[in-house]
């Protein structure tokens, strides 16, 4: 089976991020990144189904100078290549622009599922993964808590408020993964070692005309002060009669 | 200039996010001399599809069949498909849940089309359109400018302020084809996850525990507040992880971003993930017994305390106004 991976590197969950006086970008300077925590997701079910199966897990990225350093933990964690596009800066780009790169690199190669992250954690735009399924026309499952594949029958489940739904179809398909789908591997020292000699392809691409622009950063509104009620259960009826005061209860 | 707006049904009723994506697309549409037209797909539609009338949508189409109960995609796109064939609106909004998300994403695909998920604020001004989203795990709020119409965007849920514009309706049906054309996806099993809590997303009220719950038997503690309440339940992932709860209530930047009115924190420390996913929380609430920890930096209103014994005192203090 031959599966390709998207994956993306990211500033770390915790990072502090500081925009730039144009309200333009971010700081990058110092600034960590890790491989986006959806795809470890998704890089952990596409090795599962190799060793199941056999075949190659290829993982792909459209990424930067600074930012790609931190994909080739891809190799370590079972991945046999990585491609990296690159771009003079990856960020906040436009969906559209970014699954179209993706897919035209996708498409000039064998394979039977595409697996991604249900989310990059900078952008939280969650649209990459149907926008490459559509441009490739295959069906697409997204947010997947369960997996697995039989005989070229994809068998995939999703979570709906109030219930779950059990979907399947034939390969190939587009799935993207959530939180819940597989506890990610952390690689040991020999598999770190091996990746060293796995194979790293890097072009450079250029992003096409994006559909929708990002033209301004800024800080999210700071919350009012807080306050400090008091402490222990002696702190509990002042609480109550606030909440009920603004209406809240 | 038209809008059109995708409003979802939960037992019948239009959801609270629904509204709201009605209510907004409503300001839009009256300030651009456009009408709004709204759509719902699924069974057992009719109270909602009135409902929608009263939220300003003058013209309400409704696909409804027994077999639309459950969300597949294909069918679902075709019935779209059918409408956008009649209406020509520039601005597709939806409100955001699992089944919007892949509808609005297909429909943008296809006309290579701006998609714009989980907004918190759009407006049109000089006829530009400018969307609000929170990125960086609402590290930071970024403005984005639409050039380009039609566009697909889908609302986080308790970003609009609801409002009432009752308008005479006219409701149109639209014919769904039985059997539904066959998909390439099959929809194997539903399994119904049975709550009576409201669902995390949607609730006005969250009352979420972390690790200071201690163990897994105390996690009853929280959903008795949250009943007494009227609340959904939210978690931390430590305790998600720790296999305590189900991830279905994990809150933060690898779980569920919600904007309740009021999130009541019960020993959770308040990690930068953590509170990732409820920066948009109208009042936070925090209770831990730890003074230093982060959480009572956001929290609007914090106690200082066992949440062993604070929170079965204001069980009881509700109990007392109820
Ligand atoms: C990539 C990534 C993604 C993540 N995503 C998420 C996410 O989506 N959501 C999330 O929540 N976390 C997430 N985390 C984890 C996050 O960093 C924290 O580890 C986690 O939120 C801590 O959970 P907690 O507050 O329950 O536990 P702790 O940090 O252990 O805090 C427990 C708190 O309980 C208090 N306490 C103890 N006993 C009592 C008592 N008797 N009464 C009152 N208070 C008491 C303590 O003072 C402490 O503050 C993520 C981490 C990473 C690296
Ligand atoms: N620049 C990128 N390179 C490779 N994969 C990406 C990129 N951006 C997004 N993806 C994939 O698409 C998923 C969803 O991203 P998003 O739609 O931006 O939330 C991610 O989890 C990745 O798997």
């Amino acid at each position: 089976m031959n599966i390709f991976v998207c994956i993306k590197s990211v500033p770390v969950s915790d990072a502090i991020i500081k925009i730039t006086p144009d309200c333009q970008h971010i700081e990058r300077t110092n600034l960590k990144y890790d491989l986006n925590p959806y795809d470890e997701y998704a890089i952990e079910a596409a090795v599962q189904l190799k060793e199941q199966f056999g075949g190659n897990v290829l993982a792909i990225s459209l990424t930067d100078e600074i930012a790609s350093v931190s994909l080739r933990r891809v190799l370590a964690m079972g991945a046999d290549k990585l491609i990296q596009l690159m771009l003079p800066a990856v960020g906040l780009n436009d969906s559209q622009a970014v699954a179209q790169l993706l897919a035209q690199e996708i498409r000039q190669n064998p394979f039977d599922l595409i697996l991604l992250g249900k989310q990059a954690i900078d952008t939280g735009s969650e649209a990459v993964g149907p926008l490459i399924a559509r441009l490739l026309d295959l069906p697409f499952i997204t947010a997947v808590t369960n997996l697995s594949v039989q005989e070229q029958t994809v068998i995939a489940t999703k979570e709906f408020d109030g219930y779950q739904a059990v979907y399947e179809g034939p390969l190939p398909v587009v799935i993207t993964t959530e939180k819940g789908l597989n506890k990610p591997r952390y690689p040991s020292l020999k598999d770190i070692m091996l990746a060293k000699k796995k194979e790293i392809i890097s072009k450079n691409v250029a992003l096409p005309q994006e559909t929708c622009q990002i033209i301004h950063l800024q800080p999210p509104p700071t919350r009012p002060a807080g306050r400090i009620l008091g402490e222990g259960p002696a702190a509990v009826p002042e609480l109550v009669r606030i909440l009920k005061e603004a209406g809240t209860i | 200039m038209d809008i059109l707006v995708y409003t979802i049904a939960n037992k019948g009723a239009l959801t609270k996010a629904s509204a709201e994506a009605l209510t907004l697309g409503y300001q839009l549409a009256t300030n651009n001399s456009g009408t709004l037209i709204s759509l719902a797909i699924g069974d057992n539609l009719s109270n909602a599809a009135a409902e929608c009338g009263q939220y300003g949508a003058q013209k309400v189409y409704v696909a409804e069949h027994e077999s639309l109960k459950y969300f597949q995609l294909e069918s679902y796109l075709d019935i779209f498909d059918q409408v956008l064939a009649r209406q020509h609106p520039y601005l597709i909004l939806f409100p955001l849940e699992p089944s919007t998300r892949d509808i609005a994403a297909a429909l943008a695909a296809k006309k290579n089309a701006p998609i714009i998920n989980d907004c918190i604020g759009l407006s049109i001004d000089d006829s530009r359109i400018i969307a609000w989203r929170a990125v960086y795990g609402g590290k930071v709020h970024a403005q984005i400018n639409i050039p380009q119409l039609p566009a697909f965007i889908t609302m986080r849920a308790n970003s609009v302020a609801l409002a009432a514009n009752p308008v005479q309706a006219e409701i149109v049906k639209i014919d769904v084809p039985t059997p539904l054309a066959a998909t390439i996806l099959k929809l194997k099993a539903i399994n119904p996850t049975v709550t009576t809590r409201p669902s995390l997303t949607e609730a006005r009220i969250i009352v979420a525990g972390g690790r200071g719950i201690k163990s897994p038997e105390n996690y009853r503690l929280i959903e008795q507040l949250a009943d007494s309440l009227g609340a959904a339940t939210g978690a931390s992932r430590s305790i998600v992880d720790a296999g305590w709860v189900s991830q279905v209530h994990q809150v933060g930047q690898t779980g569920k971003t919600v904007a309740p009115d009021l999130y009541i924190a019960c020993g959770i420390s308040g990690a930068m993930q953590h509170l990732a996913g409820i920066s948009s929380a109208k009042c936070i609430v925090a209770i831990n017994i730890d003074a230093e920890a982060p959480i009572f930096r956001v929290a609007n209103y914090g106690i200082i305390g066992d949440l062993f014994e604070v929170i079965p005192a204001l069980i009881e203090e509700l109990r007392r106004h109820a």
